[in-house]
């Protein structure tokens, strides 16, 4: 089981590798089915350039990767 | 039926209904109240309410034997006296009552409203007392009732900046330290995404409607003046969208979410259940999916500004959790009904929504939460 503690300190370092691609929407931490802290990386669409450039685990933590396209102000 | 009142409970001066209701609504309402009586029939109510509007007496009220005296006081119709008048459901199907608006009282109106009571005498009293709401603001039509034009204002409703047609959802309301209280949303609805050394896009004291004009809101729903923002900052991380609107002095508003009190204020937690109440989806159920979400772009008028620190919502089972419309919603767990979050964004085809932990966003605007 990973605590969030290490999964924050995992998410720090994954931010400064990925360093903002335009893909990128945003990278946090959830919680996988077993209630295990993982990284949860946010992209506008899969594509090959998400799939080669991020690794499954980071750190020791895993990675769920999570399409949400553009997100918008809600008015 | 009831028994009939003791006439004193009519013989009420006037002066002290205006005395409650200036307790009840505050200086930004109109004065109002209602004499409503029980009916035995509809028919009979229709007959006094035309011999009422005619300025006549003496009228008589079929189906409860009264007869109106015509008396020289008998002669002032509602439209002279500056008044109201209509029907209204009573409490059971078989009560009807009458209802007189008095939104300017002087002695014309008490000596009609007096005029009214006088008639009174063969007809069955239910109830004297003060209307909830009388705030002189159109009604705005609409099936979802979070669109509509609300009083006392609502945590959910519609709400905007008058500058612009537009929507986005009073949150809540705020307190600040020299007391006067706030209407809680977004930068983005109140404050029309002001950013931080941009162009102007809105200025202290602009009028803020309930509904927002794209409900059909207009100058004459006016309920606060935009009081402050967080500017969003394009060139830096933004840990929330916010502004504030200040409530003038003894407006009435409610602090219940769809009938719920808040129980108070903390940092949402991974995994739990929330809901929130919005202007577009009112009432929707999600759970937090991601906190500590960082680099998160989010399109204003076509600028990228990068949020830091933010929490990821998804709805129940694949349902949505927010729409356009829906910004400025307050996030409540709904395990103990703490408030935790500022909704501001999202994206209903992927059915994701971002909101801003709440317990940051009362620290920056120096304001605790009224519940």
């Amino acid at each position: 089981m990973i605590d969030i503690e290490r999964a924050r300190i995992a998410k720090t370092a994954l931010r400064a590798h990925l360093n903002r691609p335009p893909w990128l929407r945003g990278v946090g931490i959830s919680l996988d089915d077993r209630g295990s802290h993982v990284i949860r990386v946010m992209v506008a669409a899969m594509n090959d350039d998400v799939r080669r450039t991020v690794p499954e685990s980071f750190g020791g933590v895993p990675i769920v990767i999570d399409v949400v396209g553009n997100i918008r102000p809600h008015t | 039926m009831r028994p009939a009142v003791s006439p004193k409970n009519l013989d009420e001066p006037h002066e002290e209904w205006a005395t409650r209701r200036s307790h009840a609504c505050g200086a930004q309402r109109t004065w109002g109240e209602t004499v409503t009586l029980k009916f035995v029939d509809l028919f009979s109510a229709h007959q006094l309410i035309t011999s009422i509007r005619s300025g006549g007496g003496g009228a008589h009220v079929g189906g409860v034997g009264g007869v109106f005296p015509k008396t020289a006081s008998a002669t002032i119709t509602p439209r002279q006296a500056g008044v109201a008048i209509g029907l209204a459901p009573g409490r059971n199907l078989t009560d009807v009552q009458i209802a007189v608006l008095v939104t300017r009282p002087n002695v014309r109106t008490n000596a009609f409203v007096q005029q009214i009571q006088r008639r009174t005498n063969d007809l069955m009293v239910d109830k004297v007392g003060p209307m909830n709401a009388t705030d002189p603001v159109p009604a705005v039509r609409s099936a979802n009732p979070y669109r509509g034009a609300i009083r006392p204002l609502l945590p959910g409703s519609s709400v905007g900046n008058i500058r612009k047609v537009h929507a986005g959802t009073l949150g809540g309301f705020v307190e600040a330290a020299d007391g006067a209280t706030h209407v809680l949303s977004n930068n983005h609805v109140l404050a029309l995404s002001t950013l931080r050394g941009g162009p102007s896009t809105a200025a202290t004291g602009d009028l803020i409607t309930q509904p927002g004009r794209l409900d059909g809101g207009s100058r004459h729903h006016g309920a606060a003046t935009l009081s402050g923002c967080v500017p969003l900052d394009s060139s830096d991380y933004n840990y929330m969208d916010v502004a504030t609107a200040r409530v003038p002095n003894g407006t009435n508003f409610d602090v219940s979410w769809n009938g719920l009190r808040v129980r108070g204020v903390r940092a949402p937690l991974l995994g739990e259940p929330v809901f929130k109440v919005g202007r577009t989806t009112q009432v929707t159920i999600g759970r937090v999916i991601a906190t500590d979400v960082g680099d998160f772009p989010v399109e204003y008028n076509g600028t990228s500004v990068y949020f830091d620190e933010q929490i990821l919502v998804q709805g129940k089972q694949g349902a949505v959790f927010s729409e356009p419309g829906d910004s400025g919603s307050l996030i409540v767990a709904a395990t103990d009904n703490h408030a935790v979050a500022l909704l501001f964004a999202g994206n209903e085809s992927t059915k994701h929504t971002i909101a801003s932990p709440l317990e940051r966003v009362l620290r920056e605007i120096g304001m605790s939460l009224i519940y």
